[in-house]
């Protein structure tokens, strides 16, 4: 069957279009099958972590000379649009995954990255992003957990929590505030000074492995700093946000599009009244707004992608295509929602979990309205 | 670029994202609050791109980005060019 690319395919390089077709033969091979095990179980398999490991997935953000794929942005996007048409739980493992290596690779001491991002890439260990605080979400600057300097070890108190992939996750950069100075560390979650509570039953993203992390007095050395004191937040963590939220831009196209595609199918079968869904009107006006959703989604994830690897980082760029997509997937989803109906309803209905899962990305990686607060702060730069 | 086309590009991509203020090239940008902490990754990746220099961890200090006047005096220094002491008489 011919594969349709919709109304503007995006110009993709040979490789990357050779990357793209290998991104889906993995998600339909290895993850669609799961899926419905990943929600019933609010749990991930070790077995596709492991599959991604071979694959080499869990070093797509981390160099090719350390062992890792060295994925550009846009590639790295391909692999986002797969997941997030797949399982949007294992796409954001990757993605907290990712922001990690991606921010010790950018500003990563040379015996941290030689020490951390091999094992990273590799999928041997696992990382998380932990910033977020009970007091403190859209607030993230607003750091409570506490980074104090003794001698040349410093001691950490504080919790963190809604951190994705935590429960299993080896190592961790966390942001503190350290002589009153945002400051990022690599953490051990293995040692002692960590305790770890699961989060589960979560609206969406429920094979995410949420946990609060506690520090009760967790002994870092100097050289476990990220970056200097002072730029944990606004560029390591910035940093590592940016890749971040590139990454949920093309899974929320990946999910709208699955929920397109799985709707247009239905409208087809699907008679009423006499006629096939299609073939109603106020079918058609949903199908319009998917499409027209779809298509920008892809768009601006295609362009922030690129200006992401001409730049190096890309704020403005990424906050928008965060925006859009996100909120267009959970129209998208809605609007699927109600052309299945009950049946969309249904546990075993992928649609109910792509819906739940589109308003949780409207929330991660910066929530909807501090991407509007980005994107509307700088109105005047773009018009 | 010469040094003060560098400089005037400098003062052009803050007062791009800081539109509503008026600012000289030395008030703190950010303890003046034009632009928010976010906004210094943003510089970053602007000197790297504009000027074709590599900002490094060691690079990492407020001082080098928080007025025009000092990403100038980041910029040339990374460029290899003498840098006058701002606190100079």
């Amino acid at each position: 069957m011919k594969r349709r690319a919709g109304l503007f395919p995006l110009d993709l390089t040979d490789e990357q279009s050779a990357l793209e077709r290998s991104f889906e033969e993995f998600v339909e091979r290895d993850v669609l099958p799961i899926s419905d095990l990943i929600e019933r179980e609010d749990a991930m398999p070790p077995a596709i972590m492991q599959r991604m490991a071979e694959l080499g997935y869990w070093g797509a953000a981390a160099p090719a000379a350390l062992g890792g794929m060295g994925l550009d942005s846009l590639s790295f996007g391909l692999l986002g649009r797969a997941l997030g048409r797949a399982n949007a739980s294992i796409l954001s493992l990757l993605v907290v995954h990712s922001m990690v290596c991606a921010a010790l690779a950018r500003w990563g001491s040379k015996e941290q990255q030689a020490r951390w991002l091999p094992k990273l890439a590799s999928g041997e260990l696992r990382a998380s992003l932990a910033l977020t605080e009970p007091q403190g979400g859209s607030d993230a600057g607003n750091l409570q957990l506490k980074i104090e300097k003794a001698a040349d070890r410093y001691r950490i108190h504080g919790v963190k929590t809604w951190i994705s992939g935590a429960q299993q996750s080896d190592i961790a950069i966390v942001v503190g505030a350290c002589e009153e100075k945002p400051t990022a560390f690599i953490v051990d979650l293995r040692a002692s000074g960590v305790s770890r509570r699961p989060i589960q039953s979560l609206l969406g993203f429920r094979g995410a492995m949420l946990a609060e992390l506690e520090f009760d007095g967790y002994e870092a050395a100097a050289e476990d700093m990220v970056g200097r004191s002072g730029f944990g937040f606004s560029i390591v963590a910035g940093y590592a946000l940016d890749l971040g939220r590139l990454l949920v831009s093309w899974g929320g196209a990946g999910l709208a599009e699955a929920c397109l595609k799985l709707s247009l199918e239905r409208v087809k079968q699907r008679r009423s009244f006499g006629v096939p869904l299609a073939e109603h009107p106020l079918i058609q006006g949903m199908l319009a707004e998917m499409i027209a959703d779809v298509t920008t989604s892809l768009l601006v994830s295609y362009h922030a992608a690129l200006a992401r690897d001409r730049k190096g980082a890309a704020a403005d760029e990424t906050a928008m295509s965060k925006y859009v997509t996100s909120t267009a997937a959970r129209r998208v989803s809605d609007n699927a929602l109600q052309i299945f109906g009950a049946l969309g309803c249904a546990a075993e209905s992928p649609i109910q979990r792509y819906w739940r899962d589109a308003k949780i990305m409207e929330i991660i990686e910066g929530t909807t309205q501090i991407q509007q607060i980005l994107i509307g702060r700088h109105a005047s730069r773009y018009y | 670029m010469k040094q003060n086309e560098e400089r005037q590009a400098i003062r052009d991509f803050i007062q791009d994202h800081a539109t509503l203020y008026e600012f000289s090239d030395d008030d703190n940008i950010f303890k003046l609050g034009f632009v928010n902490s976010m906004f210094a990754m943003q510089l970053v990746a602007f000197v790297e791109d504009a000027f074709g220099i590599a900002v490094e961890d060691d690079d990492l200090e407020l001082d080098n980005f928080n007025s025009v006047a000092a990403l100038d005096r980041f910029v040339s220094r990374k460029r290899g060019r003498p840098v006058a002491d701002p606190s100079a008489p």
